[in-house]
Parts: C-alpha cells; structure tokens; sequence
C-alpha cells in the first residue's frame, strides 16, 4: 500500500507542474499575435483581387472587356456561384479581419498612421461593396459568437465612409503617439507611409461617396470640389497596388502569366472613343494618342472591337480578327512578361488615380453652374490621363498629347463643355481599372436614360446587349448578389428580408441612384 | 506393507529428478501444438514445445504439470513414474472464461466486461496476404467499416468504429500496438503548399499499414466509451488494440513463409463504343476530340483495346522469417518481412521492408520486463486519382486512337484535341512524366515492465516512441494538363514535403484486486500521457530548367514556395476503475477519468467524464444452470461520458497563413479560432445480451447502442461577416443509434473435420439534430469534388446524407422546363439526395478443417446506402454513358414550361423537341445530378478465400533441418456482386485523411480492389 502512496503523491507532484506542460497553444510556424507592420502588405493585393476577379463580369457590364466570355455582358449572374462574388471576400476577409486587428494592435501601441490606414481602407472597402452590391452586413459584422447577420441599407454604408475616412483624415493629421512614418513606409505599398497622400487618398474617397449622389436633394457639388481639391493632385498621388509579376502568386491578376484574360476582346466603345467616333462624330477623325497603348489593331491595321454579349467573328482569312486585352488574336497568349497597358504580369494596379478625382471635380463643378472650373478640370483630366497611359507602354510624346488637347476629341471653350465630354473622358480614362466607379456612373445617369435633370451623357455609345439575361425581365443590372457560398446558404433569412432571394434582384436600382 | 512401500518410494521419487518428454497435440484436429507452454505449477520452471508439439522438462515425481495453450483448456497432470506424458488440449469453448487485452495492456476476465470486445487472430488477417492489415479487418468484426481509397498499391484505408459522429473532424479509432498508441495517421495535403488538392487527387497511406500483418498475434475491437474511458480524448472513436507476437522461450526456432500474388482489375465502367468523337452528331475523321457526340463510328476503323493496354498484371512477393528462442529468463524474437509490390497500372508499386525485435526478460518473481523494437521503410509510387485519374483518361481516349500512342515524332505529349491544357493527360505518358511518390523511414519502440509486490497488488508500465520521416514527391511535366491548364504549374512543377512525426508515450497503472468471499473487487488506477509533434515542411517551384528531372534545385527561385507546420499536442490523463464482482456473476464497473489537453485553451484544459457498467451472467443462476442447453448468458449495459478536445492544435486562436501575394506579409488564415472553445462532450448508452448453447456450438452477442454527442467542435463555413470563411466552434447534436450481432456457430466438430461459421451484422446511424444559431445546414467542402453533389448535412438529416441541385419542379412535382431550349431548369438550392449509409452490413466467415487441409472464407454483405457515381457523371457529360445510345431519338422532355402558368391550374405542358445527338447539352449540361446518385446499393463480395495444406508430419521425421511446412493459396477480392453499375462501390473519393464521412460512397475515377491471387508457404526449422 505504501508503495501506492509513492506513486500516488508522484502524480500530485506531476500536476503541479502540469499547466505550463499544457500552455503551448500557440503555433511555433505561425504567428498567432498579429503586428500591424505584417499584416500590412498583403491589404493591397486583396483590394486589387476583389475588384479584378469580379472585372471578368463586372468588366463585360460595363463593356470595357468583350468577347461574349460570360454573361457578365447579358447583365446576368451565375447560379450558385461565387464569382461575382469577390470584393464580398476582399471587403469581409481579405481586408476586413485582418483591418480589425491592425486596428486593435496599432491603437494599442498608439500607432495612428496604421489607425488610419485601416481606416481608409476600410472606407473603400464598405464604399466598393456597397456600390457593387447595394445593401450589405454592416453594423453586425465581425461580432464574435455570431452565426447570422443582418444586412443594413446603403444609406447607412455611405454614412459610415464618411465617418471612417473622416477618422481616418484625423489619424493621419495627429502627431502624436508612436505612428511614424518610417514605421509604415515599408509595408504600405502604396503611399510607403505618406501621410499627406493617405490623407489625399481619403479626400478622394469623400469625393466618390459624395459624387454618386447627383440624384439625391443632398447633393452637394460645392463640397465635392472641396474634397477633390484636396485629394490626389498628380499621378505621383496615384493608388497603385504593385505586382512583383514573378510567378502566379504576385502576378497580376490581368497579367499572361496568370492566364484569365485570354478570351476577353478589346470592345467597340473603346475603339469609338480612341478614334474621335463619339466625340467628333466621325470615326477616325481624331487619333487619340493613347490607343496604341491600350488597345491593338486586327491583322489587316483596322481597329476593332465587340459588340455587347457578341463574340469576335472575324477570321485568319479575313484579317479581321479582333484582339484580345493583351493584343494578341485568337484568344492567344502572348506568354508571360508580355502583354500590354495594365494587362501586363509586373503592371500596378490603379485604386485611385488623379484623372478620377479630376473629373470628379469637372462633373461637380458643371453641375453647380461653374462651367470654368468644370473646364480646366476636364482638361487636367484628360492631361492625367494621357500621362498615366504614357507610363504604361510606349511613352506618348509631349506634341501628340498637345495636338490631341488642341484636336475636335477635346472641347476647346468652357462653353462648348458638356456633362457627356466630362463623363466620356472619365469613362475612357477609368479603362481597365475603375470598374466599380464606371459602373456607379453608368448607374447614375440610369445608363442610357439620363438622371432626373435629363443630362444623359451615355446615350448613342453605352449600348445595351441585344437581349438581357434571361432572369432579369429585361432590365439592365444594377448590382450583384452578395457572395454565393457566404450568404446564400448560411445566412438565407436575412438575405429574404432583402429580396436577394429573387431572381432578378440584380436588377432593383440602388438607393445612391435614386432622387 | 503396501502402504510402507508406497511411502519410500514416493519419498523416493521425490528426491529424483526426472526428465519427462511427451507431445501435446490437439482434440480438434489431433495435430501437434507446437508453442504451448508446460510448466511445473507453483513455480516459474516452464518449456515450450517445439513445432512438432514435443517437450522435455526437469521435473519430479509428485509434480504437477500444466499444459497451457491459448484458446485451449488447461490440462493439468500429476507427474508419476512414467517419463513420457503426452498430452491431447481440447478447445476452449468457455467463452467467457477468456481473458480480454483492454487498454495499456490490462487483461480483464471477459466476464466482467459490459461491452462486446471482439478480437480478431492475426493468422486470420496475415491470410489474406494484404498489405494493408485494415483492409483484412472488414466483415470480421461487428461495429467495424473498412473503406478503401482505391485499389492501387500504398492506399490509405479508413476505419470507422460504429459510424461517424464528428461533423467534420477525425472519427478514425486509436490504434494501440502493445499497450501504446501509435500514430494511423493519413498525410493530409493541407500540409502542402498552397493546400494540394485538398485531399482530392492523391493519397498518402494510412501509417497503421506500416504494421506487418505476420507479427500480429491478435486485434481487439474496443467501440466507443470502455476504448475512451481509459484512452481519454485519443480514443473517442473506439480503439484497435494490436498484440504483437512475443518471443517464447525454448529452443530456437525459425520460420520462414513466402507468398505470390497476381492481380488482376476486372471490373471498369461500361461505356459505349458506337457513337465517336465530334459534336452534333459530325463524325470528327481527324480524331481531335475526347468528346463523343459524333456519328457513328465508320466501320473503316481499327477498335483498339485502349483499357487493356494501359492496365497491367500486379505481382506481389512477400517473404517473412522469423527466429525466437531464449530461456524463460530471457527469450528473444526476430521478425522481418519484405513485401514487393507492383500494381494493375504500370508505374505503380509499394515496396516495404519491415524489421522487428522483441524480447521478454524475467528479472524476477515479482518482475519481468519486456521492450521491442520496429523498424519500416516502405515506398509508395503512385498515380493520381479523381480528375488526374488515369481511369477517367483511359476511357475518354478515343477507341479508334492506340492509347500506346503516346509521344509525337519529336518526343513530346502527344494529344487528341490539340491542346495541351484541353485535355487529361494520355495516362500512360502520365505514369511516365508525372512522378508522384512517398516513402517512409519509421522507428516503433516499446519497453514494458509488470510489477507484483503481492499477490494483490500490481504494477504495469509502459512507454514508448513511434518516429517516422515522410517524404513525397509530386510533380508535373511541363507539357502536362495540370501544368498547363492553370497558371500554377506552368512550365512544369513540383511539389515536396517532409513530415517529421514523433510520438511519445508512457502509461503506468497499478492494479488492487482482492477477494473478499463472493466479492472480488478490483481497483485499477492509471496514469498517461502523450506527447506529439509533428514537423512538416513542404516545398513547391515551378518552370523547369531542364524537362523530365524533378528536383527542386530544377525550378526557377522566383517561384519556389514553402510552406511550413509544427504541431505540438499533448495530452495527459488519469483514471480510476473500481470493479466489484459477486459471486463470478454480476459485475459493476464505476470508472472516471480526468483529462489534460494542450488543444483546449488553457483556461478549460482540463475535463472530467464518469461512466459505469453492470454485467450479468444470468446462467450463473440455479434456474438457468438446469437449462441444459444453455451454456452461458451474460446481460449487460453500460452509460459513458467521453469527453472530445480539438483534433488539431492552435485553433483557439485565429492564425495568421504568411502570404505569397506582392510584399509578402500575413493575414488571417480562412478559419477563424475560437478562443471561448470547450471540450465536446458524448453521452453513450449501450446494452447487450450474450448467449452461448449447447456446449458453445453455437453463440450470440447483440449490442445495441445510442450517442448524443453535443457541442461538437467543428469548423463549418459562415457568413464572410464573420471575418472569415469558416470558424472553429462548438456546434451542432448528433445522435447515432445502430447495433451489433455476432454469431458463432460450429455445426461440425469433429477430430477430422470441422465447421465454423461467424457472422457479424452492423447497423449504424447518424443524425444531425441541431446547429448553432439558426444554421440547418452544414457542408465538407473538400467532398464537393466533382459537379454539384457534396456532403452536406441539414438538420435532421443523417450525417451521411449527400447534397445536390435538383431540377426545379412546379407545386404538382412536375419538371419545370425552360420555354427557350424545352430543358430542365435546376434548383440553385441545395437538397438532400442521398445517403451513403447502408442499412446495415453483414460480414460471413466460415472455416472449414479437415484433415490436414483448412478452408476458410469471408464474404462481406452490404444492404443499402447510396453511391455517387461521379465516373458516370463525367463520361455521361462526355457522351462516353451507354444510357447515351438512343441519342438520335427525337424526345421531349416531361414536364411543364417555365412560362409564368407552371403553378396554375393549367400549366404548359413541355412540347419543345430535343434531338440529343444534335443537341449535345442535353448530356452535357441539363443531366440531373440525381440520376448519378446509384440508390440502395447492395453488395456480396468475396473478401478472401484460404485454403492451406499442412504437410503431414511424417515427412520430416528424418529430416533435422525442417521440423514443419505448410502450403496456401489466397484469394482476395475474387468476386462481386452489386447493383452498383460502377466499378466498385466501397471507395472514398478524397482519402483517409479527411473528416467527417469524408469521401465514402463518392467514386470518381476510382479504381477498384483488383483480383488477388496468392499462393506460398511455410516452413519451420
């Protein structure tokens, strides 16, 4: 029996000790405990993934990407799917947790330049999804212990941008606290830390919030150009997400070497913008200097593209074919390294660029009667344009930018300037990259019938696919669903409540449309 | 005078030591038992006999000799005059009297177990000649399902003890080698970089195959709450306690066995050979197609046996020696076994080398110490299943192209469409370009002491390490489909990893057991602990420099990954057993165990959980003792707790996964932690009957059992508001019913020929009853392998349940058709389908001696259950179904029209044509999923067939090398009969590594076991 003591007291002893024997729940491979500074880089490659995924259908809608790929083209959306669904991922996950904890680490250590920088990307991200999917999960998000989430009106996601990025514009002014800039410039890809162009970059996000609201009585275009005046100046001011191009992980997405773009052809409004069609009338009457880097020529010299939900008939033969994004016929790849303007593997990818806000500013500014600033913006515009699209492939030289500013393309009198000037030039300067905001525009002037002042500046060169998709009775899109796999199967009874489990929900207009 | 007489000698006698020599053979068959023990009682003095059952021991007059053999009555003998006792042992047909190995190795009377712990002989499972041990197991016991991965050399095995109860997590048993758990671990691609294929297109081996099936002396089945209740948390989902051979003292004695076997596949989907390539009902002559929706053939084309060139003959060799002997004080055993085998598709092999050395050591009266050690080193070349699956390749190649054809003039891949990335690989230049292989280096150690201070009290430890080093290797030939149909591969790539596995564990545990009248209680209090880490590095590049060299040093820098894992887990228990028996008849059985686990926050690391038992041997009582035909009752029943800790580490807190995007970094990985987890708690309830009668020719043991597991800890997919994709947490309530029959019949006995039969039913069932928050419905998303059928579990629904898009239907049931093409429209809501679990399974063994020939058989029957059949569904959407033959007949479909009136009183009858030959979606695009999900599928298979010869002894009485020999011929997996139309119904689409139900009853592109033949033999020296 004594024998059975020893043992018995051997194992009191044993756990005594035992808790610490049991504390090593924490992942030797991988951090558990997040820092601001790690967790930083990899914001930027979801912002670009959310928006780029979702261009493969986004992109036909809007008609910036033809080929009748998908039905993206037809307005129309896939069934128990998750594409379309991306910047869903990106607002949520991609950025979402991982901003959350930027946050609760960098308040904690009183960094405020990374508060900030959470702050406003966080503003996008509600920004993007909201006018990407119209009412969203926002005041129950992210609660621990939650399993189901109700969604909340878009009016009440455009008053939070305005609240985060104007948190955000604080953050960055304070000179306080242990935020320096040294501290951010390596990991923030895009401003290396700057707080002067994160606090432009915010400014720039009021704008946008503030500028899709033209049908609304609270419009204000006096503030808009405030914020624009204050947001990015230059491409210098630029937010670009950088893409190392090196292998499929840090490619970018547009790129060869990642293989999604192949099919995609270059579409007929691009082509009518580049050769003065739609602002002289006639076709070919004005070249403009940027379509040799954006878009390619058929075999034959001829410029082409397609036609909504309309496939590229041409053939060998023929010479006729219409080429792809990267400039190659035949649906081809040209291999990795090559391809062209922002279809490139090492190409940026722009978030924000100072042509946006500058015709922002142009389309306030007509709006509020002041047709002079209106101008000089509209030409600043254009000017930034021009100069980001040298910058992507074969540098356009200062004459040919001069002889286009001077040319009919370009309204020469704050006179002669039109609201359908300002919104064509914004469409052709967003190309490849503002799909979101194109499309808020689109969406705006209500496509092809004009807001409710009757500017209707998309009239004769946004066409409408022959027939919509089969669910949408006939009606343009005017969101997409929110993500497949996270709301449709895990959260049905809320998405009820608003509709989304009707097959033409995709087609009920936003609240930021609407008077 | 005689009295006197008598007296001196026997004081005579007594003083005299003498030799006493005989033979023991046996009732049943009157052949010698060669390794039974006969030992002078009282003492520690004991022999063994040789291979032809003799013996020779000191001993004297007035002695008494025990002749102990398992299985067999002892038979004890007073030693007289006479120097020569042979001795015949009957079998033990006292069921109960057995002794039953539970948890470290304590032996418990079977009497007082209130529970069914069926043990296999590993002869039985050696017979079989498989690789894999586990695969040998099904239909052999109760309670158990075996499913293999596929039918190719090195698969992994799952093993499922009285069905699934986690949602989604491990519900593999514990397997125990002589006291200690060992790792049946199945390498999970999780690990690689970049996650693989989430375990959908390779397999890794399960690492409990490492466990030579010759060295295996037994297999205890523990189901459920005794297996937890003494192995904590590690042994919730039952436990396979393995007994390995153990040296016998006594001469040194060498065996040697061999076997052969040939394998053939010969069971492929049966597709359709008329209708060639091309679309729309044209004929493509040029042969650029693995779609088949052309015209018929032209008869101008050769037919080539595409299937018969890509599939091969598999040989298997296997040779095993072993050498024992030592004295009583020290004896000593050496195993060591080679298999060699190549497969049914050429390229594929597994080859293993298996060393073991134990030995036993008698310190003492009072301890005895015994350890060993296991060395293994096998490699697995193996193929891609699912959509890399060579099956699915041979049978989309057109019939009228030679498969063998297989390189271009130039020597590259030479393809069908044209395309590289159009199409799967040609798979014979697949096996050639596409290596994909792992091998193993493991180390199983085990020291073991018994310690009796008294007759009542005693000690029994036991620690031990299991090691191992996997490595494997997968690559892509730059001109490969996989490295061209995405942008990962491109250029040709590889993947490697290296696991690092080590396993440590101790147990002590001492035993009080004294008797106190009619009442013998016993008390057992234990201790363990196990200590796991696990370091896995996997590695990935891609472009290669040179083609055809698979290296990573090959693959150019800028894209080279790596992905790195360090699981730490430890867990720590102790336990309390109180066993009170009255009168060998009613036993209670009070046990409680504490838990420690490093995978709980620390806060809630511990857990407590209590369960008890009663057993009842009613024949004990007068009344049932005149019953003359009864031979023993035993009532039983018993109600457990068991608690459950997370299966994997580090999932209390969220991870952060590095990341390989521009600027590198980290970011919330896809599965939230949970700081605020608990432990999983399972209630289980279980009452049986064993019945045996006349003599125990014939015997029952029926179990019947219920648990309600609740909280369970699982990682189910929320909304994207969560801040992730999926969440640990405590969720959901299953509750799983099913019970067990056993039954044991001889109809013949006699000393020439005799009969046995046993046969084992199962019923198993799962049901999920509630989830957290609102959620009904929860999905394995690794199961969602092919098109749109997953496992998915609703609320109410049995855990086994597939999920699917149906087509949608009007409020009468009718199809609703889409007023555009007149096809089916489908439903964007996921419903249930199917189930794949079977009402129940039946597994029949039947044994037959006679002479010195032995046959013995089993047939493995399953009623019920559905199976997806993926195959179909890919050659059907391919035009490759036989069902596709009437194509060219105009039909419409039956139903209504979408056209706003399908639910009015009036609906719009279909009356759209559809010429499928024309109109080729109709295969390709508006099939119903539902048609692919086989219903009730039934099986009889024969599992495997032995018939041995034992040479008659005469023949090696001159002889002084060979003592004994012995021949055998195996047959395995010979014969299948199902309503199946696929190749073989008990497949998992994904591998052992998966959770939940996994990938069982999802068969695409799965080969099938292919038919085994075996012959060898024995010998002894």
């Amino acid at each position: 029996m004594k024998k059975l003591y020893i043992v018995l007291i051997a194992f009191a002893i044993t756990f005594s000790g035992c808790k610490k024997y049991f504390d090593i729940n924490t992942d030797p491979a991988t951090p558990q405990n997040p820092e601001s500074k790690t967790l930083t880089p990899p914001l930027f490659a979801q912002m670009e993934r959310g928006v780029q995924f979702d261009s493969r259908y986004l992109g036909g809608l809007i008609q910036y990407f033809g080929g009748a790929v998908n039905v993206g083209e037809q307005h129309g959306w896939i069934q128990i799917s998750d594409a379309m669904g991306e910047i869903w991922r990106t607002n949520y996950y991609g950025l979402g947790a991982n901003l959350n904890l930027i946050i609760s680490d960098s308040e904690g250590k009183q960094e405020w330049n990374y508060v900030g920088m959470a702050q406003a990307l966080k503003a996008w991200g509600w920004q993007i999804t909201t006018d990407y999917h119209g009412d969203i999960i926002l005041k129950q998000a992210y609660e621990p212990n939650r399993y189901v989430f109700d969604y909340d009106p878009q009016s009440d996601v455009y008053a939070e941008v305005v609240r985060l990025a104007n948190e955000s514009i604080k953050n960055f002014s304070r000179t306080d606290g242990a935020g320096t800039v040294a501290k951010l410039s390596s990991p923030d890809l895009a401003y290396q830390g700057d707080p002067a162009k994160w606090i432009k970059f915010n400014y720039g996000l009021l704008a946008r919030n503030a500028s899709n609201l033209i049908n609304k009585s609270t419009y204000n275009p006096t503030k808009i150009i405030e914020y624009c005046d204050k947001s990015l100046a230059s491409n210098a001011d630029n937010f670009i997400v950088p893409n190392n191009g090196s292998n499929s992980a840090d490619a970018n997405f547009f790129g060869p070497l990642r293989q999604n773009m192949g099919a995609y052809r270059q579409t007929n409004i691009i082509v009518g913008l580049l050769d003065g069609t739609y602002f002289t009338g006639t076709s070919g009457l004005v070249i403009d200097p940027r379509r040799d880097n954006m878009i390619t020529a058929s075999a034959d010299g001829v410029f082409r593209g397609t036609l909504p939900y309309r496939a590229d008939a041409g053939t060998v033969a023929a010479k006729n074919q219409i080429p792809n994004l990267w400039g190659v016929l035949g649906g081809a790849n040209p291999g990795a390294g090559l391809g062209k303007y922002i279809y490139k593997d090492k190409a940026g990818f722009p978030i924000m660029t100072s042509t946006e806000i500058q015709f922002i500013k142009a389309e306030a500014a007509f709006r509020n009667s002041d047709p002079t600033l209106a101008y000089t913006a509209y030409l600043k515009g254009i000017s930034e344009s021009i100069d980001f699209v040298s910058s992507q492939g074969v540098a356009i030289t200062p004459a040919a930018k001069t002889a286009y500013l001077t040319s009919a393309a370009v309204k020469q009198s704050a006179a002669t300037l039109t609201l359908r000037d300002i919104m064509l030039q914004k469409y052709l300067a967003l190309y490849g990259y503002g799909f979101v905001e194109t499309w808020s525009d689109l969406r705006k002037y209500n496509y092809i019938t004009g807001d409710s002042k009757g500017n209707n500046p998309y009239v004769n060169v946004y066409v409408f696919p022959t027939t919509f998709y089969s669910d949408n009775g006939g009606k343009p899109a005017q969101r997409y669903r929110p993500r497949y796999n996270s709301e449709y199967i895990w959260n049905v009874a809320a998405l009820a409540k608003i509709g989304a489990d009707k097959i033409d929900y995709h087609t009920i207009p936003m609240w930021f449309a609407q008077p | 005078m005689l009295f006197l007489g008598s007296f001196l000698f026997a004081i005579q006698v007594m003083a005299q030591q003498i030799t006493v020599t005989g033979k023991v053979t046996s009732a049943e068959d009157g052949l010698p038992i060669p390794g039974a023990s006969v030992k002078i009682k009282g003492t520690l003095t004991a022999v063994q006999t040789s291979p032809t059952g003799l013996y020779s021991i000191k001993t004297k007059a007035g002695d008494v000799l025990q002749f102990i053999y398992l299985g067999m009555t002892t038979k004890e003998q007073t030693v007289g005059t006479a120097t020569a006792i042979n001795v015949v042992l009957s079998p033990d047909s006292k069921v109960l009297n057995e002794v039953v190995v539970t948890a470290f190795g304590i032996e418990r009377d079977k009497r007082s177990l209130a529970y069914d712990a069926q043990t296999v002989k590993g002869t039985d499972l050696a017979q079989t000649q498989r690789e894999n041990f586990i695969n040998g197991l099904q239909g052999r016991v109760a309670g158990v399902t075996i499913t293999p991965t596929n039918g190719t050399p090195g698969a992994s095995s799952s093993i499922i003890i009285r069905g699934a109860v986690s949602l989604d997590g491990d519900n593999q048993p514990l397997f125990v080698v002589d006291g200690l758990p060992i790792s049946n671990n199945t390498f999970s691609e999780y690990n690689l970089v970049g996650q693989g294929t989430f375990n959908r297109n390779n397999d890794y081996g399960n690492r409990g195959m490492d466990i030579n099936p010759e060295e295996i002396e037994s297999v205890t089945i523990l189901k459920g709450p005794e297996a937890a209740a003494l192995y904590g948390t590690q042994g919730a989902s039952g436990a396979v306690i393995i007994t390995t051979k153990k040296a016998k003292a006594g001469a040194a004695r060498v065996s040697y066995s061999n076997s052969f076997t040939s394998q053939t596949p010969y069971r492929f989907p049966d597709v359709q050979t008329v209708y060639g390539g091309g679309a729309g009902g044209i004929f493509d002559e040029e042969i650029r197609t693995r779609t088949f929706f052309g015209s018929k053939y032209p008869e101008k084309y050769k037919i080539y046996d595409n299937l018969g060139s890509f599939y091969q003959t598999g040989w298997t060799q296997r040779h095993n020696a072993s050498v024992e002997g030592g004295s009583e004080a020290l004896s000593v055993r050496t195993g060591l076994s080679y298999v060699n085998q190549t497969g049914v598709i050429d390229g594929t092999d597994y080859t293993t080398l298996n060393a073991k050395v134990s030995g036993t050591a008698k310190i003492s009266s009072k301890i005895s110490m015994n350890a060993s050690i296991n060395f293994i080193n096998s490699k697995t070349n193996k193929t891609y299943k699912g959509v890399g699956s060579p099956m699915l390749s041979v049978l989309t190649w057109p019939v009228v192209d030679d498969i063998r054809n297989r390189y271009t003039a130039t020597g590259d891949r030479r393809t069908i469409t044209g395309s590289l990335s159009g199409e799967l690989d040609n798979p014979l230049w697949g096996m050639e370009n596409n290596p994909n292989w792992d091998k193993v280096s493991r180390v199983l150690s085990n020291i073991g002491f018994s310690y009796k201070p008294t007759t009542w009290l005693s000690f029994q430890g036991t620690a031990g390490a299991d090691i191992y080093s996997m490595q494997g290797l997968g690559a892509y030939h730059p001109q490969s489909y996989n490295a061209n149909v995405t942008g990962v591969y491109a250029g040709g790539g590889i993947n490697t990893f290296t696991d690092n596995f080590k396993l440590f564990n101790a147990s002590l545990v001492g035993i009080v057991k004294k008797t106190y009248g009619k009442f013998k209680p016993v008390l057992r209090i234990g201790y363990d602990v196990s200590d796991k880490t696990e370091d896995v590095t996997a590695q990935y590049g891609s472009k290669f420099y040179q083609t055809n060299f698979y290296s990573l040093n090959n693959t150019d820098p800028t894209t080279q990954r790596v992905a790195y894992a360090n699981p730490i887990i430890r867990k720590m228990g102790v336990f309390g057993q109180a066993e009170v028996g009255y009168d060998d008849m009613l036993y209670l059985t009070l046990t409680g165990r504490q838990d420690f686990t490093s995978t709980l926050p620390i806060e809630r690391y511990a857990f407590f959980y209590p369960s008890t038992s009663l057993s009842f041997i009613f024949s004990e009582l007068p009344v049932f003792k005149k019953i003359s035909w009864l031979s023993e009752g035993k009532l039983r029943g018993s109600w457990a707790q068991t608690g459950k800790d997370p299966r994997n580490a580090y999932i209390t807190k969220t991870k952060l996964v590095p990341q390989t995007t521009t600027g590198g970094g980290f970011a919330v990985d896809v599965t939230l932690g949970n700081p605020d987890l608990r432990a999983e708690f399972t209630t289980s309830t279980d009452v049986g009957i064993d019945l045996s009668f006349l003599k125990n020719r014939l015997s029952a043991s029926f179990s019947y059992y219920k648990l309600v597991s609740d909280g369970q800890i699982s990682a189910p997919r929320l909304s994207y508001a969560t801040g992730a994709i999926l969440e640990n947490i405590n969720s959901g309530k299953v509750v799983n019913q099913g019970f067990e029959l056993t039954l044991k019949g001889s109809p013949i006995r006699k000393s020439n020929f005799s009969w046995d039969i046993i046969a084992n039913i199962t019923r198993a069932r799962g049901k999920l009853t509630a989830l957290p928050g609102d959620q009904t419905t929860f999905y394995v998303s690794d199961t969602w392998l092919f098109d749109n059928v997953r496992r998915q579990y609703f609320v109410g629904s049995s855990i086994s349940a597939l999920a699917s898009l149906d087509y949608l239907r009007n409020n009468n049931g009718e199809i609703l058709i889409n007023p555009v093409n007149g096809m089916p429209i489908k439903d964007t809501n996921w419903t249930q389908i199917g189930d794949t679990a079977p009402d129940f399974g039946i597994g029949l063994t039947n044994s037959f001696t006679y002479k010195n020939f032995n046959l013995s058989f089993l047939f493995d029957i399953r009623k019920g259950g559905d199976i997806y059949n993926a195959t179909e569904l890919y050659l059907y959407a391919r035009g490759m179904s036989k069902t596709s033959l009437d194509r060219e007949e105009p039909r419409i479909i039956k139903g209504v029209l979408r056209d706003g009136l399908e639910n009015s009183g009036t609906p719009t009858p279909n009356n759209i044509v559809v010429i499928p030959y024309i109109t080729t979606s109709y295969y390709s695009t508006y099939y119903n999923t539902r048609d692919f999900i086989e219903k009730d599928i039934n099986w009889i298979r024969l599992k495997d067939v032995t018939l041995g010869y034992t040479l008659p002894k005469t023949l090696f009485a001159n002889s002084k090398t060979f003592k004994s020999a012995s021949v055998f011929v195996t047959g395995t997996d010979l014969w299948l009969l199902t309503n199946y139309s696929g190749v073989d119904p008990s497949v998992n689409g994904l591998s052992a590594a998966s959770g939940g139900t996994g990938g069982t009853g999802i068969d695409f592109g799965s080969s099938g076991q292919p038919r085994s033949f075996s012959f060898g033999l024995r010998v002894g020296f």
